[in-house]
């Protein structure tokens, strides 16, 4: 299982509602709503598992629906240079 | 909601502009907008759960302002050029006393970084620095000046402002006796007395000083841009500064229009530029000719 985190290079605000981020050397501002800030939060704490673990308890959905669709949600956040691998 | 608001987006600015300075080693302040320590912010009292409570009320700000060492300038705009920042106006043609550079991301928004702050000489920035604070802007330490030196650069920039600028009255209006002597303190260490005299319309015996025209204009919210040519004139100490004087006044900045156009600007339209800014000055001239 890979660890995600998120990328240190990352500046990013939580105005309450939305996370704000931005990779400096991409320069545009992306906004996580939605599970987005749960997802941003869980990132700065811990593994995928927990991530997945977290969704599947509040969803009750199966853990690996939950898993793929976390997964695909990462990978568009690593193309941000958001989040990384390892 | 797809845009951040502005306090959120100038914050994020904030946070980009160290990690570059970081990145490249340079020493940088971070001044004004949400680098305001929350004890120079206006309070407002509001309800939350039945309940009145106290709240500051963010510092609004069009850009981020960054104060950085003299000798990193030209490290530091080299490091966001790579970043894919561009300048928007260069320092002499930015501001009247030629200190700050606008720079500008396109996907982000606008940054004035300073060579050095006006009222302050370049010299202050060691002072400053060695007695600086932090705080967190975008998830990142940012350095800031230390809370006395905040007065007074917001003192300064009041100063520049016009007769009722706000900042004014957080600086001083709220301050102690103790804070006030504070600030008197470091404005004559840093040699900025005259900068916070023109603050607190104490200008009366500083006549001779060269720069007392410069300060009596912003300080009067004087309209007359030949007023300002005077005494822009007369606080350049160099032929090389009075000749800058002389072009800032009659041919315009083709890199302020870079990013108003979205394109580099043509011959054509930098042109077009230079005549309405002639234009101007010409009519200002006619003007006072007929009411004399």
């Amino acid at each position: 299982m890979r660890n995600w985190r998120r990328n240190p290079a990352v500046v990013w605000e939580d105005d309450g509602e939305v996370i704000w981020a931005v990779h400096p050397s991409y320069g545009g501002v992306v906004s996580l709503t939605g599970p987005g800030p749960l997802i941003w939060e869980l990132l700065g704490e811990g593994s995928m598992d927990n991530l997945v673990a977290e969704f599947t308890k509040a969803s009750g959905e199966q853990s690996d629906i939950i898993k793929r669709d976390i997964l695909a949600y990462l990978q568009e956040l690593e193309e941000l240079r958001l989040v990384t691998r390892g | 909601m797809t845009e951040p608001s502005n306090h959120v987006r100038i914050t994020l600015i904030h946070g980009v502009l160290q990690r570059i300075a970081d990145d490249a080693g340079v020493r940088m302040l971070h001044i004004k907008g949400p680098a305001v320590a929350p004890e120079l912010l206006d309070v407002k009292t509001k309800v939350e759960d039945g309940e009145e409570v106290e709240v500051t009320v963010p510092r609004g700000s069009g850009d981020a302002d960054v104060l950085v060492h003299p000798a990193d300038v030209r490290r530091f705009l080299k490091a966001v050029h790579r970043y894919g920042w561009v300048k928007k106006t260069s320092f002499y043609t930015g501001s009247a006393f030629g200190h700050a550079q606008n720079i500008y991301h396109p996907k982000i928004g606008n940054a004035d970084v300073h060579r050095y702050y006006p009222g302050l000489p370049e010299s202050a920035f060691q002072q400053l620095w060695a007695n600086r604070g932090s705080v967190t802007l975008g998830n990142v330490n940012c350095p800031v000046p230390s809370l006395r030196a905040q007065r007074l650069i917001l003192l300064l920039h009041g100063a520049r402002s016009g007769p009722t600028h706000p900042d004014v009255g957080r600086a001083w209006g709220r301050a102690s006796e103790e804070e006030r002597a504070d600030v008197r303190y470091l404005a004559g260490l840093l040699n900025a007395e005259l900068g916070l005299a023109a603050a607190l319309d104490e200008l009366d015996g500083w006549e001779k000083h060269p720069e007392y025209l410069l300060w009596k204009h912003f300080r009067e919210a004087n309209p007359s841009r030949l007023n300002e040519w005077r005494a822009r004139w007369r606080a350049a100490r160099t032929l090389r500064a009075k000749s800058r004087v002389v072009r800032s006044f009659i041919f315009f900045d083709p890199s302020s229009l870079e990013s108003t156009l979205g394109h580099k600007p043509t011959a054509g339209e930098i042109a077009k530029r230079n005549v309405a800014r002639i234009g101007t000055l010409v009519r200002e001239l006619r003007r006072r000719r007929d009411e004399q």
